[in-house]
């Protein structure tokens, strides 16, 4: 009894499909992996996580996570994919974070060129403790930054600056005119519309 | 973001036709009262293997016990491994919320018995559900009334 259940189970497993995942423009259609599914309607709305690492295979990219979900099926049972998230794992923001140093946080929502909107999360360590004035005016410095930088890009571009990293030198440039940075990162971003224009 | 340096696994299934992916993701969740092994696959939606330590363990003390989670793991490994997955992401999560936020018992010796099964761990990850602010405690105002 129990192995024709098994058996049953088994032939379930085989007899699904598989599709690939493919990501977005601004990570150049790369191939994210495979999923199954009995159905191709069943595949669309579902989310996939990997890590930066998974497509450029940089091992300093590794604690950068990333959220596609998928919004098309094609005939040739490729999943393509759309930006949900951008985050960094919790032990690489924990590692930043120690005794002694303060942790400027600057949460904000922001509109690109092409119309996109975003939930920009972002975070600068210092070398030492700051007053608290002194972080008023760092997250100032930080949002108008952001501000002038996001409605002058288009999302795909943004995307890309960010997961490399280059926003992140730029924060740090400009908010080292208040005090000594050790660290500035993009640690979250949410998309929360994407851009109008059909990509 | 080059698309020649994609990974192995991927160019190897691409080779064949209809190929399958042999990368998974194997949730652990370890709290005081139980350990939840769950292997799926890369979206998370399509279940590989579940196994408990309350399905290994007689008395219901012994539910969360590194050895009913050893077990555990064993099970799921073997299951997993029959059908075809080889490397899984660990993604260890503890109750959170207004609960304990490390990893209960089961946690450690899950994982190493998923390696000595003979799957490939990939990278551990803690996803604990953190609340950015708080929720209430249960209990209410008086506390728990035994």
């Amino acid at each position: 009894m129990s192995q024709k259940t098994a058996r049953q189970i088994r032939s379930k497993w085989e007899s699904k499909k598989w599709f690939t995942v493919i990501a977005p423009s601004a990570f150049g259609y790369a191939e994210l992996g495979l999923i199954p599914a009995n159905d191709e309607r069943n595949v669309i709305g579902r989310t996939m996580e990997i890590s930066f690492y998974d497509i450029t295979k940089d091992i300093s990219q590794l604690p950068i996570k990333l959220k596609f979900k998928i919004i098309k099926v094609s005939e040739d049972s490729k999943a393509y994919t759309q930006l949900k998230q951008i985050e960094m794992t919790r032990d690489y923001i924990r590692s930043l974070v120690r005794r002694g140093v303060s942790r400027v946080d600057a949460i904000k929502d922001f509109e690109t060129k092409d119309g996109a909107k975003l939930r920009i999360m972002c975070m600068v360590i210092t070398q030492s403790r700051i007053k608290t004035s002194q972080k008023k005016i760092m997250r100032k410095i930080m949002l108008d930054l952001l501000e002038k930088k996001v409605s002058e890009t288009v999302f795909d571009e943004l995307i890309q600056e960010i997961v490399l990293g280059k926003l992140a030198t730029e924060i740090e440039i400009a908010a080292r005119k208040i005090y000594q940075i050790k660290k500035a990162e993009i640690r979250k971003v949410k998309v929360l519309s994407q851009p109008v224009s059909p990509t | 973001m080059s698309e020649g340096e994609v990974s192995e696994k991927v160019d190897r299934s691409h080779q064949l036709t209809g190929a399958k992916s042999d990368v998974g993701i194997a949730w652990i969740y370890a709290s005081y009262n139980n350990t939840v092994i769950h292997i799926t696959d890369l979206s998370g939606a399509e279940t590989i293997a579940f196994v408990t330590g309350g399905m290994i363990a007689k008395a219901d003390r012994d539910k969360p016990s590194p050895w009913a989670a050893m077990q555990a793991a064993m099970r799921a490994a073997r299951i997993a491994l029959d059908k075809g997955i080889r490397v899984v992401h660990v993604k260890v999560k503890a109750p959170g919320g207004a609960g304990p936020k490390t990893p209960g018992p089961g946690a450690g010796p899950a994982i190493r018995a998923l390696v000595r099964a003979g799957l490939l761990v990939d990278r551990v990850e803690d996803v604990t559900p953190l609340p950015t602010d708080s929720i209430r405690k249960p209990g209410g105002r008086r506390g728990r009334r035994v």
